[in-house]
């Protein structure tokens, strides 16, 4: 990595302290990556992102002592758009990697990843990539709607809540993710660049994201809370 | 307290003495007033709406028609005559034990019940009377002393049954028992039995709407036939034709009887298979029949006949279900079996007394006992419904559970074979003063990679074996590239795999993983090449290395992941074919049967034999 390229300055958030402990340890090994504050809890991360900032990648866990990971996740997709987070979890299954997609993480790191993985993950997020699983991926599929015979969704208006759907595109990515197949032969199947097929990728993520809020705020509506 | 119980004592001796007192006053007055039995009367016929003035010939009641006046079809007018000394002291009653269709009573020029209708030739039935009997107030107003006349107007179709029955006029407290004991049985029963049968269908069909089977469906079917059937006697003023309501009647007997018998046939376990079908032909040969004949014979005032006879297959029908049910309960000999048993025989023996009354072969005077002998019937049949759903319900429950039990057995068998025994390695390895920590970590590392296996694994709504093998490639690419080794994907596309579940999915992925860690460890390969295929109907999956190649007869390393593999792919009824490639290296291929993992029993026994740690 050139020392011209600014630090990825990372905040992690992990109440196990032996594990808090590696991470700290494998970020500080790594060229190119600063490490901006570790916390424990929530309130010690809030704490933290008040007196240190906003970091460039978030890594968390999401069942903390003082409550759910998510939250904070949400927080900083609300006040910090830029920043990205990524979820720990031991075994990268679904109920908690789609419940942290809908809060806005952009991907999770297995707690078992070798030093090489952690890194490379926090420098793929922090580009804008986002690492994508076929068991994921199938889900998804599953979750959205399926796409409309429109290539593209008309736009969401001011004021407008209603759910985004997949365009046909992204549903054929998602497809082929889900069939075992790398990004970049899913490009190669779809005649597109890498890069295209990351850019959706990270798309479908802002809408399962962007949809996890219209519905919060659709059931406030029904239950009466928002008027 | 003494004082008090005597007075109690005293007050109810006199108000017992009241009561005898006035009973004996109106025991008194009944004796006084008149009772009288006509066993003779007079009897024309006429289609006068007031009491013709000649042709009138004596006749004894009770009269039958059938019997008396073959063939008639049409109206009869009754006469008695009767004198009186004198003014009845009190209000009296007219009690007729039976009306078959319709009739109207007249005393002294007055009509008694102007309510009732006649029907009319080729016009709408009138009042339908079906057989009730009559208990009907006669003010001391309406009787004269000296000459006195009563003259009843009667419809009749022909029929056994038509005719008029005892005629009595008295004291109502006198007249009311012998009435109650027809109206109860006549027309109170018959009347809850609608209530009940309604009740039924409503629940019967409430269940179906829930478990969709056709049993619950064929119960609601034969309680509303059933209730349709007497509330069509019941109701009167149905604005239908006699000949309509004739053949409505005749459509919905077929239909109960066959839904009934159906019903009986399914509640008995009779070796009679050829009954069903008797019962299914006969009752379409049946309607098939009624229709003919209505629109060969459909304006005949002789329908009714013509329709008795296509009826009559179904005697044989209930014969044939009777001994099919005295047979069942004589092997069984159960409570509900006889109860069963008797409800049947009571209920086919009112329909026999019933057809006996309208063939003229018995006399039409006692009660019919069909509609209020169904009740018990009706309530037996509720009985084993109810029953039924409730050892249904407790059937499913017990399904449930042993289906969570099952899985969850299934889980921890998993959990045992694979990341359980990789656990108890490590630890035994790191408890050794000389344990190799590259070992414990190797198969910590392995535990953890089965229990990604097994989640995945669980997974498998869609039996979408590639999606997991996708995913195992997913997770495996970053480890083996860190090792220096390329993982190759050849997966065009192998769909669905039929039968894929939890557990062979799994059994899949751990060849595949055992497979892949065979070839890391021991053939130190540049290249590792998972394809997928499908073969004959089944499919293969192949892992090939470019390696240096091992020993697949080696007893430890290599051979022992082997046999682990054979094991997993025998409970799978699959196999596993090791072979050298030209090039040097080594590819393993699973031939997986176009059902995989049917044969459940097996793969269970051997994994209960399977060696648990190596």
């Amino acid at each position: 990595m050139p020392q011209s390229e600014p630090l990825i300055s990372v905040l992690v958030v992990e109440d196990d302290e032996a594990m808090r402990g590696e991470f700290v340890t494998m970020i500080d090994a790594a060229p190119g990556i600063a490490l901006l504050a570790a916390a424990g809890s929530l309130s010690a991360a809030r704490a933290a992102l008040a007196a240190h900032g906003t970091p460039d990648v978030l890594i968390i866990d999401l069942g903390l002592p003082d409550g759910d990971g998510t939250a904070l996740i949400s927080e900083l997709a609300a006040t910090a758009p830029a920043a990205s987070a990524l979820v720990i979890t031991v075994l990268g299954d679904e109920r908690h990697v789609v419940s942290a997609l809908e809060a806005g993480a952009k991907g999770y790191l297995l707690k078992d990843a070798t030093p090489d993985e952690f890194v490379r993950s926090i420098r793929l997020v922090h580009e804008g990539g986002s690492p994508l699983s076929p068991k994921i991926a199938r889900h998804l599929l599953k979750r959205f709607a399926l796409p409309q015979t429109e290539a593209c969704p008309p736009p969401l208006a001011q004021g407008d809540v209603r759910v985004e759907h997949l365009t046909a595109r992204e549903a054929e990515i998602l497809s082929l993710i889900a069939q075992g197949n790398t990004v970049a032969e899913t490009a190669g199947a779809l005649h597109l660049s890498p890069h295209t097929v990351v850019a959706h990728v990270k798309r479908i993520y802002d809408k399962l994201a962007v949809n996890n809020r219209v519905q919060a705020v659709n059931r406030a509506r029904a239950t009466g809370q928002i008027k | 307290m003494w004082h008090q119980g005597r007075a109690r004592l005293i007050a109810g001796c006199v108000a017992i003495l009241g009561v005898l007192l006035s009973m004996a006053a109106s025991a008194q007055l009944a004796t006084l007033a008149p009772d009288l039995r006509f066993d003779q009367a007079e009897f024309v016929v006429s289609n006068d709406e007031v009491p013709p003035q000649s042709g009138w010939r004596p006749q004894a009641l009770p009269d039958s028609w059938l019997h008396n006046h073959p063939g008639l079809a049409g109206i009869g007018w009754y006469r008695m005559r009767f004198k009186l000394d004198a003014m009845p002291p009190q209000a009296m009653a007219l009690f007729v034990s039976r009306v078959a269709v319709t009739g109207q009573f007249w005393l002294n020029g007055s009509v008694l019940n102007p309510e009732a209708r006649f029907t009319p030739p080729g016009g709408l039935i009138g009042s339908q009377m079906t057989n009730q009997s009559y208990l009907i107030t006669l003010p001391t107003g309406l009787f004269r002393v000296g000459d006195n006349v009563l003259y009843i107007r009667v419809q009749g179709y022909a029929v056994g049954g038509d005719g008029l029955s005892v005629v009595r006029i008295g004291s109502i407290e006198r007249l009311r028992v012998p009435w109650l004991v027809r109206e109860i049985p006549q027309r109170i029963i018959p009347q809850a039995l609608i209530v009940l049968l309604a009740c039924a269908s409503v629940f019967g069909l409430a269940l179906w709407w829930r478990t969709r089977r056709a049993g619950d469906l064929h119960f609601t079917a034969a309680m509303a036939l059933w209730a349709g059937l007497l509330s069509v006697y019941l109701f009167p003023d149905l604005p239908l034709t006699r000949n309509g309501l004739v053949i409505i009647l005749t459509l919905l007997l077929i239909t109960l009887y066959w839904a009934l018998l159906s019903l009986f046939y399914r509640y008995c376990n009779t070796p009679w298979l050829w009954y069903p079908r008797l019962l299914n032909i006969s009752s379409a040969l049946m309607v098939l029949a009624t229709l003919v004949i209505v629109l060969l014979k459909g304006t005949s005032v002789h329908l009714s006949q013509y329709l008795a006879l296509v009826l009559a297959p179904t005697v044989i029908l209930r014969v044939l279900s009777t001994v099919m049910l005295v047979q069942w309960a004589w092997r069984e000999r159960l409570l509900r079996v006889f109860a069963l048993m008797a409800a049947e025989l009571l209920w086919f023996g009112g329909s026999l007394q019933l057809i006996a009354i309208l063939a003229g072969w018995l006399p039409h005077e006692p009660f019919w006992i069909e509609q209020a002998g169904s009740l018990p019937l009706f309530l037996v049949l509720l009985f084993f419904f109810i029953e039924r759903v409730v050892r249904d319900r407790e059937q499913a429950a017990r399904e449930q559970q042993a289906a969570i039990g099952a899985e969850r057995a299934r889980i921890l068998q998993d959990m045992h074979d694979g990341m359980g025994s990789q656990l108890i390695t490590a630890l035994r390895m790191a408890q050794r003063e000389d344990g190799d920590r590259a070992v414990v970590a190797q198969s910590i590392e392995e535990a953890l990679q089965d229990l990604r296996l097994i989640i995945d694994s669980l997974d498998v709504a869609d039996q979408d074996l590639l999606s997991l093998l996708g995913n195992l490639r997913y997770r495996l690419t970053p480890r083996l590239a860190a090792l220096g080794i390329r993982l190759d994907w050849e997966a065009p596309s192998l769909t669905e795999l039929a039968g894929l579940t939890p557990r062979s999915a799994l059994g899949v992925l751990r060849i595949v993983q055992e497979a892949l860690n065979n070839a890391v460890k021991h053939a130190r390969p540049t290249v590792i090449t998972v394809s997928t295929a499908r073969r004959d109907g089944g499919a293969v999956i192949g892992v090939a290395d470019n390696g240096i190649g091992f020993d697949p007869d080696a007893t430890g390393g290599a051979g022992r992941g082997l046999s682990s593999m054979r094991k997993r792919a025998q409970q799978l009824g699959a196999t596993v074919l090791v072979e050298r490639r030209d090039g040097g290296g080594t590819c393993v291929s699973l031939l997986l049967p176009p059902a995989v993992g049917r044969r459940p029993q097996i793969a269970d026994g051997m994994s209960a034999n399977a060696p648990q740690n190596g």
